[in-house]
C-alpha cells in the first residue's frame, strides 16, 4: 500500500489522486458469495446433513423385491436391469438433497435482503465499495447457481458413496446384488439430471427473484406477506368464482415439465427398467428450451432483481 | 489550492412534517477534523446519510468532487464510515471480517488491520456476538484504520462505551490515522471529551446550521467573561448572548467583542466548545 501518507506529502497531490478502481469482479463476487455462505450456513449444512443420511442409508435400506416386481420384470437380477436401477437410484437418492435445497433456498431468498436491514448490518455492508446491483447479483448467484451446483456435485458424490457402501453390504451377504456399476450410464444419468436442474433453475428463477424482492421490500417480517399470494387464489374464487391465479401458479409449477414431456418417459414401465440417461433422448429438450415462457420468466426474474437492487439503494429505514 | 472535501449548498430533507434538514450549507476542507454537533433529532445523522448517499435529499452536494446520489459506488472507495452503534453483523467472525474487506476494498491493508488488532484482546476465531461492545468497536476501528480513505465519517462511534474505550478510540484515531491528507467528520454527544480533537465545528439544530467555524476562529469571535459584583450590569450593556450563574459568579458569552473591551470587567477566556454549544442551543431552541 501507499506508505507516503505517513510523511509530509508535496502539496497538491492529495486532490489529484484519482479514485482507485474497484476490486476485480471475480474476486469481489467470490467474496460476496462466501459472505452469503457464512451468514446463511443452512445453505450448505442442510444439504450436507441430508447427504450423509442418504449415504449411510445404504446400510439399512430395504431392498427385497416381491413377486409382483418380478412379474413386471423390475427385479434387477439381470445385468441390464441392475445398471438401470443404479441410475434410477442415483436419481432417487439425489431427491432428498434437492428437497432440502428447495427449503433452504426458499428461506434464504426470503431472508437475504431483509436480515441485513433488521440487524442494521446493512450500514456496514454499505460502508464498503460494493454497489447494490453487485450485492443483489451475488445473492441471486448464490441461490440460482452456487448452491444448486454445489448440491448437484454433492448428490453425485452421495450416489457414488451410497453405491460403494451398498456394494460392501452385498459383498458380506447383507443384501442381494441389485446395483451394477456402469460408468457410461452413470455419466449419462448425471448429464440428464444436470440438464433437468438447469431447466428447473431457469423456470423457477422468477419465483426466487420475487421472494428476494419481497425480502428487499418488507419493512416487517417478509414471511407474513407471503400469506397474500398464498390466499390470493382462494380470494379470487370467493369473489369472482374464477381461478386464474390458481391456474397461473399451476402453470408456473408444472409448465416446463409438461413442455419437456416428463409424463411420457419409459424409464420405469410395466415391462422393465431403463437407464435414467435415456431421458437425454426421450425428453423434448428442444421444445422446453425454445418455450417463450421460459425466457419470458428469466426476463421477469432479471427485472425483479433489478427492482430489488433499486429498493436496497434508496430505501432509508435504518433511521438513527 | 485543494478542492473542498465536502461542499454542501441548501441541503433539505423532510420526514413527513418534520424538516430534518432545512437548508444546510457548509464546506469542509481537506485535512480537517470537523465536529458536527447538535442535540438528538437535530439533523446530524440525516446530514451524514446525505453525505454517504444513503438517503434522498434536495440541494447541492459534492463529496470529494462526486455526487453521492449518482456516484455512490465510486465515492465509497474513498470514504469510510462507522454508524452510530456497532453494526457489524453478529454472526461474523473476526477472520471473516478481514477476508471480506480485503476481498471488496481496493484500499484495504490487511497487515495494518492485523497490527491494530494485535494490540487488543480480540481473537481471530471469535464471532462478533461473543465480543463486548468495546471490542466490537475496536474491531470496526481496526478495519477502518487499515483502509486508506480520504474521508472518514463517524456517527457517534463511542456511544455506549466506557471511558477507557472512548479515550483509547480517539487516541488511536488521532495518532494512527489522521494526517494532512485525510478528513474526519465526527458527530458525538460527548462534546467536552473530544473538543480538543476538532479543528472545525458545526452546530446544527432543527435542521439548520447555528454556527460553523474553525476552532481558531472561535477564539477570535467568542469570549467568555466571568465576573461578579456591580460590574455585572455594566457588562450586560455590551449584550452578551448568553449568561449563566455559577457559584455566585456570572459567566457571560460575547460574540464579536474585543478582548480590550471586556477584560476590565473580570476574567476573560475563550469559551469551551461545550459551553458555546449549550449557549447556542438554548438560544436557537427558545428564540
Amino acid at each position: 500500500m501507499n506508505a507516503t501518507h505517513d510523511f509530509a506529502v508535496p502539496e497538491g497531490t492529495g486532490s489529484a489522486a484519482a479514485t482507485p478502481p474497484a476490486a476485480p469482479l471475480t474476486r469481489m463476487l467470490t467474496t460476496l458469495v462466501r459472505r452469503e455462505l457464512w451468514e446463511h450456513r443452512s445453505l450448505w449444512i442442510a444439504p450436507l446433513a441430508v447427504a450423509v443420511l442418504v449415504a449411510v442409508s445404504a446400510f439399512w435400506i430395504h431392498t427385497n423385491f416381491d413377486s409382483h416386481d418380478l412379474e413386471r420384470g423390475w427385479a434387477p437380477t439381470q445385468g441390464r436391469n441392475a445398471v438401470a436401477l443404479l441410475t434410477i437410484a442415483q436419481w432417487a437418492l439425489s431427491m432428498p438433497l434437492y428437497i432440502a435445497m428447495l427449503f433452504v433456498l426458499f428461506f434464504y431468498a426470503l431472508d437475504c435482503l431483509y436480515a441485513e436491514r433488521k440487524d442494521r448490518s446493512i450500514l456496514f455492508w454499505k460502508s464498503m465499495p460494493v454497489s447494490d446491483g453487485m450485492t443483489v447479483t451475488s445473492k441471486a448467484l448464490t441461490a440460482l447457481v452456487v448452491v444448486p451446483l454445489g448440491v448437484f456435485l454433492l448428490a453425485a458424490v452421495t450416489g457414488v458413496v451410497f453405491t460403494m457402501l451398498f456394494g460392501l453390504r452385498v459383498s458380506v451377504g447383507g443384501a442381494p446384488f441389485i446395483l451394477s456399476w456402469d460408468t457410461l450410464e452413470w455419466l449419462r444419468g448425471e448429464a440428464a439430471m444436470l440438464l433437468l436442474l438447469i431447466l428447473a433453475l431457469l423456470w423457477y428463477a422468477p419465483a426466487v427473484a420475487a421472494l428476494m424482492l419481497l425480502s428487499a421490500w418488507s419493512r416487517r417480517n417478509p414471511f407474513v406477506w407471503l400469506t397474500v399470494p398464498a390466499l390470493a387464489p382462494l380470494l379470487e374464487y370467493m369473489v369472482f368464482r374464477t381461478h386464474y391465479i390458481w391456474s397461473f401458479y399451476h402453470y408456473r409449477r408444472y409448465g416446463i415439465w409438461d413442455a419437456l414431456g416428463v409424463a411420457h418417459t419409459n424409464i420405469i414401465t410395466k415391462h422393465g427398467l431403463h437407464p435414467f440417461g435415456d431421458l437425454l433422448g426421450e425428453l423434448n429438450w428442444r421444445g422446453a428450451l425454445v418455450n417463450p415462457d421460459l425466457w419470458l420468466g428469466v426476463a421477469v426474474a432479471v427485472a425483479l432483481l433489478y427492482a430489488a437492487a433499486r429498493l436496497r439503494r434508496y430505501r432509508d429505514d435504518t433511521a438513527g | 489550492m485543494m478542492t473542498a472535501v465536502i461542499e454542501a449548498r441548501g441541503l433539505a430533507k423532510s420526514y413527513g412534517a418534520t424538516r430534518a434538514l432545512d437548508g444546510v450549507s457548509f464546506t469542509v476542507e481537506p485535512g480537517r477534523i470537523l465536529g458536527l454537533i447538535g442535540p438528538n433529532g437535530a439533523g446530524k445523522t440525516t446530514a451524514l446519510k446525505a453525505i454517504l448517499g444513503l438517503t434522498a435529499f434536495s440541494g447541492e452536494l459534492q463529496v470529494l468532487g462526486l455526487d453521492p446520489r449518482t456516484q455512490r459506488d465510486a465515492l465509497m472507495r474513498e470514504v469510510c464510515f462507522m454508524a452510530d452503534v456497532a453494526v457489524l453483523p453478529r454472526w461474523l467472525r473476526v477472520s471473516q471480517a478481514l477476508d471480506y474487506v480485503s476481498g471488496v476494498h481496493p484500499r484495504f491493508d490487511r497487515a495494518r488491520a492485523l497490527e491494530v488488532l494485535g494490540k487488543t484482546d480480540i481473537r481471530m476465531t471469535s464471532r462478533v456476538r461473543e465480543l463486548s461492545k468495546g471490542m466490537v468497536t475496536q474491531l470496526h476501528l481496526a478495519l477502518i484504520l487499515a483502509i486508506d480513505a480520504r474521508l472518514l465519517v463517524l456517527d457517534e462511534p463511542t456511544l455506549g462505551l466506557d471511558l477507557l474505550y472512548r479515550r483509547k478510540f480517539y487516541d488511536t484515531l488521532l495518532n494512527d490515522y489522521f494526517d494532512k491528507e485525510r478528513t474526519i467528520l465526527l458527530t458525538t454527544h460527548q462534546v467536552e471529551e473530544v473538543e480538543n480533537l476538532f479543528t472545525d465545528v458545526i452546530f446544527i439544530n432543527h435542521g439548520r446550521v447555528v454556527l460553523a467555524a474553525s476552532v481558531e476562529d472561535l477564539g477570535n469571535r467568542y469570549q467568555q467573561l466571568t465576573l461578579a459584583g456591580d460590574v455585572v450590569a455594566r457588562a450586560r450593556a455590551l449584550q452578551p448572548f448568553y449568561e449563566r450563574e455559577v457559584f455566585g459568579r456570572v459567566a457571560m458569552l460575547f460574540e464579536g467583542r474585543s478582548a480590550a473591551e471586556l477584560k476590565a470587567f473580570g476574567e476573560l477566556r475563550t469559551p469551551s466548545i461545550a459551553d458555546l454549544f449549550v449557549a447556542k442551543m438554548q438560544r436557537s431552541t427558545t428564540p
